[in-house]
């Protein structure tokens, strides 16, 4: 009786951490880097862009340990950068009708780059010049960890 | 044991077929509604299909917006909050406020939005700071120089930080609005919009901006949600390493230079007495805020002509 029960637990441990292992997701920002640790200081090993598909091999501390293009980068990235929400590019091919509620994240589709265009040209007054220009200024996050270090600011659990 | 596995997979099952069952009692409710309006002349077939239409999508929330359409609509937010101020274009303040806010923002819950955070000094006198969704973040002038320390600076950032991370912007947006938007992207294939439907969710998107807007230069957020952006201010602020009683001290400060009925943050947040007092109870017994001496030396050569 001891036995069965044993590997009756084994087989549904495999099986949880292969249920687990196969969890999907979709990068859901334009575009996040993957990295040897689950750190931003973390080195870069490449970078995933909008609606690249993952495998979620493990989660830790808000961090995510990801298999991407098809299992030859393997990596951490955060667990904000990826949905597991079903995410479809519009220049894929809509799905039409029959979106449920956890698939209706259509790429491009909705308040979109389209829609902005049109807004845009109903309130020509706006200053999206500005909007571009601020979009541009990015620091990385190795420069903002020396920012903080220069200040003698020191983060809880570091960075 | 082989016996119980079999028992409560049946349980499963059964219970599995019960709710299918309990969904399909729930469709033809509304299909057998629609169906006796339409017969008794309540409604006519269109409406009747367009009903069941609502039925499906009136479920829609904010938290149905992806953060790519986040994204376009804080861009556009942070357009008409320029159109309030001019931006203030100075590059030593720009720098500065886009460093400090960066490094705070990767201490949010929500380091990575679709198109990052990003920070933009406006020139006016008054004091006030406004986030839109997904990270474009504007402060004033006048804020800046109410702030004695980076500490104070960073509580500023860290609490439109918070509002972004909890999406408060996209939650004063009507529901009606995305029900009816999320109905035509969803029965819609193409890639591009038919005219006649990118007019109708542009002027849904128009409705949506003003929803904004009209929150965060009008007539504020509730009460409980500038709490819950000063709680996740705190959090941001410990975890980078910046003392979160700068918070309490900024709104000290705060407190003495706002002018009732001024078009700043009097009139879009609640009493900097009752946020303070909230802080309080949140943080127990906080150290004083020090400012080091190279952080001192930094913000005023950064903020010299603000």
């Amino acid at each position: 009786m001891k036995k069965p029960c044993i590997v009756f637990l084994f087989g549904f441990l495999l099986g949880l951490s292969l249920w687990a292992a196969g969890a999907e997701a979709t990068v859901q920002v334009k575009e996040t880097i993957l990295r040897d640790q689950p750190t931003f200081t973390g080195k870069s090993l490449g970078i995933l862009k909008y609606g690249a598909k993952v495998s979620i091999l493990e989660e830790k501390s808000g961090w995510s340990r990801v298999s991407a293009e098809g299992g030859k980068l393997q990596g951490w990235v955060h667990l904000s950068a990826v949905t597991k929400k079903s995410v479809t590019l519009s220049s894929q091919g809509g799905s039409g009708t029959g979106a449920t509620s956890s698939e209706v994240s259509l790429a491009g589709k909705g308040f979109s780059a389209e829609v902005e265009a049109q807004y845009r040209s109903q309130n020509a007054a706006l200053d999206f010049a500005t909007i571009d220009a601020m979009e541009k200024v990015r620091y990385r996050p190795d420069e903002l960890k020396v920012f903080l270090a220069d200040g003698g600011i020191l983060p809880k659990g570091g960075l | 044991m082989r016996n119980g596995t079999i028992v409560s997979r049946l349980r499963t099952l059964a219970l599995a077929a019960a709710a299918s069952a309990a969904l399909v009692a729930c469709a033809s409710i509304v299909e057998k509604t629609s169906g006796f309006a339409v017969a008794s002349g309540l409604m006519t077939q269109e409406q009747a299909a367009s009903s069941a239409k609502l039925a499906q999508a009136v479920d829609k929330t904010f938290e149905d917006i992806t953060p790519e359409q986040e994204y376009y609509i804080g861009r556009s937010v942070g357009a008409q909050v320029l159109s309030t101020a001019r931006p203030y274009n100075n590059a030593a303040a720009s720098r500065y406020v886009n460093q400090l806010g960066q490094a705070l923002a990767l201490f949010s819950t929500r380091p990575e939005t679709f198109g990052g955070y990003h920070f933009q000094v406006l020139d006016s006198d008054s004091i006030n700071a406004f986030a839109a969704p997904g990270g474009l973040i504007f402060v004033t002038r006048g804020m800046l120089r109410l702030c004695s320390t980076e500490h104070e600076i960073a509580a500023v950032l860290a609490h439109e930080i918070a509002h972004v991370q909890h999406q408060h912007g996209l939650k004063a947006i009507k529901a009606s609005r995305l029900s009816s938007v999320f109905t035509i992207i969803g029965t819609e294939a193409a890639k591009n919009l038919s005219p006649g439907k990118l007019q109708e969710v542009t002027a849904q998107f128009a409705d949506s901006i003003t929803d904004i807007t009209s929150s965060l230069i009008n007539s504020g957020y509730s009460q409980a949600t500038e709490f819950e952006a000063d709680k996740g201010a705190v959090a941001i602020l410990q975890n980078a390493g910046y003392n979160p009683a700068a918070l309490m001290s900024m709104l000290a400060a705060m407190k003495t230079r706002l002018k009732p009925g001024a078009p700043d943050f009097a009139k879009t947040h609640p009493d900097p007495e009752t946020r303070i007092d909230r802080v309080r109870r949140q943080l127990g017994t906080a150290a004083s805020v020090v400012e080091s001496p190279q952080s001192r030396e930094r913000r005023t050569r950064a903020l010299a002509g603000v």
